[in-house]
């Protein structure tokens, strides 16, 4: 299988945080979901394959080329949407279109034009003026223009409100409709991630805790509610993480490993990645 | 390269009419007075500072790890700031020398000495502030180039106090022949310096 993105035993030491031990492989033409609470690495990880900060130890494979020697050559063929807007504020987005057009070589102004008018954003304003939203809009506007096969993005649907995000999402389906395009995207906004992602990796305190087709994922994991001696009775190995309440407990169970007749609700991203990271397990 | 100068041109668009505006005040003062040396003295050091004022613009954009996200390298991203300083440093004296023989502009000292000299000595500042303002970036490195031109300063001050002749009339024209070397040698020493902060630095 050719991948887009391939990262094996990527290590980041801190004073006080660490990267250990990172692994994770993108399947060309497919959408990766990087989840996890604030600090678990997950920027950390987007700038190390960037090269924005420096590794300790292990190989980056973005494209089928190492993120080191052929840096240039990967970043001509990726689009980058980062947390914030990073662009200086006394720009107009004409001004942003005559800029990229030296940086990328692959830059298409009518690409450009035609997200500008999809996204409305206003022609005669300074990115000073920009909303947010409209910021946010342009940088991807500005990822999507010189024809990138991947597209890394930090955090790019944070802060925004459900309508914009939504407009985002089905900007990146029409992306991901060509197979040689692929799209790697941070996020704890695990419902959006859940709508369009093909694969997950959940990552806490720096390490990856799985990294799965969502689908399998969802249909493997369920969330049992039952008394306390019901669920006392419930074999140890079966239970992802579990919360008593003032009715009894709710866990996350692996579903096919749960023996006996149990109501199971399905789990959504949120709880599964709740109870890995804060479910208490015995 | 041609797009973080088109960048930092744009940005520093408003930077550009203030400065222009005190340089037509200036010039007015200069033609009554007879005298433009403070004239051409205070449009270098203005254009010399620009890229300063571009890294602080980039600084509060956060454009740097954006940029360096796009496909540009390091070593680029240094070297458009010095560009950009040469050639602000090269159109200034260029505007001036214009100013100088349109306006048949007087002063004490030989005009174009001066121009050459203030053009030199612009280029200078830039070396030695560049690398400090990569390495602690332009807020903090605002008090460090403070300290830095402290010390030269007070050392003026100090110089009838200190048993010190001044050097000939000879020798300060052999150092000008030699300073378009000496500057250029500079520059270049700035230039790797950066060059190596940056490299090492992390976003």
């Amino acid at each position: 299988m050719e991948y887009a993105l391939q990262i094996n035993h990527l290590c980041k030491q801190y004073n006080t945080f660490c990267l250990d031990d990172v692994n994770l492989s993108l399947p060309k033409g497919c959408i990766m979901g990087f989840i996890g609470e604030n600090g678990a690495g997950k920027s950390t990880t987007i700038k190390l394959i960037l090269n924005l900060i420096h590794k300790n130890d292990g190989q980056i494979q973005v494209l089928g080329m190492d993120h080191l020697t052929d840096e240039m050559a990967i970043k001509q063929q990726i689009g980058i949407v980062l947390d914030e807007s990073n662009f200086p504020s006394n720009l107009k987005t004409a001004d942003v279109g005559r800029i990229m057009k030296h940086i990328y070589t692959n830059w298409d102004e009518t690409v450009f034009q035609s997200y500008l008018t999809r996204f409305t954003l206003p022609v005669n304003k300074t990115v000073q003026q920009f909303s947010h939203g409209m910021k946010m809009k342009l940088a991807i506007a500005v990822a999507l223009s010189h024809h990138a096969r991947l597209l890394i993005l930090d955090e790019a649907t944070s802060g925004l409100d459900p309508i914009v995000r939504e407009e985002i999402l089905d900007v990146f389906m029409d992306f991901i409709e060509d197979e040689e395009h692929s799209i790697f995207l941070s996020s704890h906004i695990t419902s959006d991630l859940e709508k369009i992602t093909d694969y997950i990796v959940l990552i806490h305190q720096g390490k990856i805790v799985f990294s799965r087709p969502k689908d399998e994922l969802l249909d493997s994991y369920g969330i049992l509610k039952c008394g306390l001696t019901e669920f006392a009775a419930i074999d140890p190995a079966v239970i992802q993480g579990y919360r008593k309440n003032r009715y009894g407990v709710e866990a996350l169970v692996q579903k096919s490993k749960l023996k006996g007749n149990y109501t199971i609700d399905p789990a959504n991203l949120e709880q599964i990645m709740l109870y890995h990271v804060r479910g208490e397990k015995e | 390269m041609k797009g973080l100068l088109i960048k930092d041109l744009i940005n520093l668009k408003k930077q550009g009419i203030v400065i222009g505006a005190i340089l037509i005040f200036y010039m007015f003062f200069s033609v009554i007075n007879q005298d433009s040396a403070f004239l051409i003295t205070i449009s270098v050091l203005l254009c010399t500072m620009l890229p300063i004022t571009s890294l602080a613009f980039d600084e509060q954009a956060k454009w740097d790890r954006y940029a360096l996200s796009l496909p540009i390298s390091r070593k680029k991203l240094v070297l458009s700031k010095y560009v950009l300083g040469i050639l602000l440093n090269l159109g200034t004296l260029a505007v001036l020398s214009i100013i100088t023989l349109v306006l048949h502009l007087q002063s004490d000292d030989p005009i174009w000495l001066i121009i050459l000299a203030a053009g030199g000595v612009g280029l200078l500042i830039l070396s030695l502030l560049l690398p400090i303002m990569f390495r602690f970036g332009v807020e903090k490195g605002r008090l460090v180039m403070i300290a830095v031109f402290i010390i030269p300063t007070i050392l003026i001050f100090m110089s009838p106090y200190l048993n010190y002749t001044l050097p000939t009339e000879q020798s300060v024209i052999r150092l000008l022949y030699a300073s378009p070397f000496v500057i250029a040698a500079i520059l270049w020493l700035s230039i790797s310096l950066s060059v190596r902060i940056y490299t090492k630095k992390e976003f």
